[in-house]
């Protein structure tokens, strides 16, 4: 690709270093740990709401899901990160299928207020282990999706 | 070509796509320190090509997940305008989670990089430090238009695979919060014992 003027702006002298950028931005993005427990904290309601439906939306799931994913482990909770992604496999899953599996999906939301409530951060304990355990176990039960 | 670690971003515009305003916020405060002077930000794929139209943007950043038109047909879409000046801007596209049906969507669509979130400042700026050095050329054809994909030196790696338990991790484990008659709560209702 000719060079790009990003890539060549990017490249000129005078740039801040590195080190010292990341460490800046980690600074700010720390200091949004409230706001992040406040969100969090919304996405969780909703997948409450939306599991708590007659018919749960499994779309719509995925997409709350897939937004917390996006985020707990930026703050530390790496944990929660790794439940709504195992969530959003299990959506993944079900859309394929075309089913529901309301125990399962319970079962992860459930398990996402425990970790985040409880602001479990890095990988917890053998506890967690075993829940994320459990957890890949439910979501195994569906067949993955192939691919197109 | 000089590899480029130091990033000198002032001067340049970048477009954040995203549909989490609450995420919005959090890649801006990283770009902020980063030294992007100017950060455009849209909510969805019609507002993104709107300030692209409107104006010039050296890169944009873009969410897979958005409403109607997702960042994967968007890209497709910017990639195939072919009148268009924004047309070859780099493209860092972010995912939550990769559902298998756009798993190859996801590879053809011309995208520069690919990032898989949560995404932490260090993974951010060396993502962009290496789109600032990419050396391939931009192709088009039949069935691709976009960076070369046949040419991926020293590509970082994209993170989608999910973290694994391996020794490193279990010997991080600390007390748990977690009690085990919880997670048999938890895992019993959904008949998993």
């Amino acid at each position: 690709m000719s060079e790009s003027r990003f890539a060549a702006h990017a490249g000129r002298p005078g740039a801040r270093r590195r080190a010292d950028a990341i460490r800046a931005a980690e600074a700010r993005v720390a200091a949004m740990e409230g706001d992040y427990i406040a969100e969090a904290d919304g996405l969780i309601d909703r997948l409450n709401t939306l599991a708590g439906e007659p018919a749960p939306d499994i779309d719509a799931i995925y997409r709350e899901a897939a937004t917390l994913r996006g985020l707990g482990g930026v703050f530390g909770y790496a944990l929660v990160s790794d439940v709504a992604g195992s969530l959003c496999e299990l959506a993944d899953r079900l859309l394929a299928a075309a089913a529901n599996d309301r125990p399962a999906i319970l079962a992860h939301i459930q398990s996402l207020n425990l970790l985040h409530h409880r602001r479990v951060k890095g990988d917890g304990g053998s506890g967690e282990a075993e829940l994320c355990e459990g957890l890949a176990r439910l979501v195994a039960r569906w067949p993955a999706a192939t691919l197109p | 070509m000089n590899r480029v670690d130091d990033l000198r971003l002032d001067g340049l515009t970048v477009l954040l796509v995203d549909s989490s305003k609450f995420t919005r916020k959090l890649v801006v405060q990283m770009l902020v320190e980063f030294g992007v002077s100017t950060i455009l930000e849209a909510e969805d794929g019609d507002a993104a090509t709107e300030a692209l139209r409107r104006g010039h943007v050296d890169l944009m950043i873009c969410d897979t997940m958005l409403p109607r038109q997702d960042g994967i047909t968007l890209t497709r879409n910017i990639r195939l305008e072919t009148s268009a000046s924004y047309r070859t801007i780099p493209i860092l596209l972010l995912t939550g989670h990769t559902r298998r049906a756009d798993v190859m969507r996801m590879r053809d669509c011309g995208a520069s990089l690919i990032l898989a979130k949560p995404v932490a400042p260090k993974a951010l700026y060396d993502r962009l430090a290496w789109i600032a050095r990419d050396p391939r050329p931009f192709v088009e054809s039949a069935i691709f238009t976009g960076p070369d994909r046949r040419h991926r030196e020293d590509e970082p790696s994209h993170g989608l695979s999910r973290r694994q338990v391996d020794r490193d991790r279990l010997a991080r484990l600390t007390d748990s919060s977690v009690t085990p008659a919880e997670v048999a709560a938890i895992l019993d209702q959904a008949g998993q014992p």
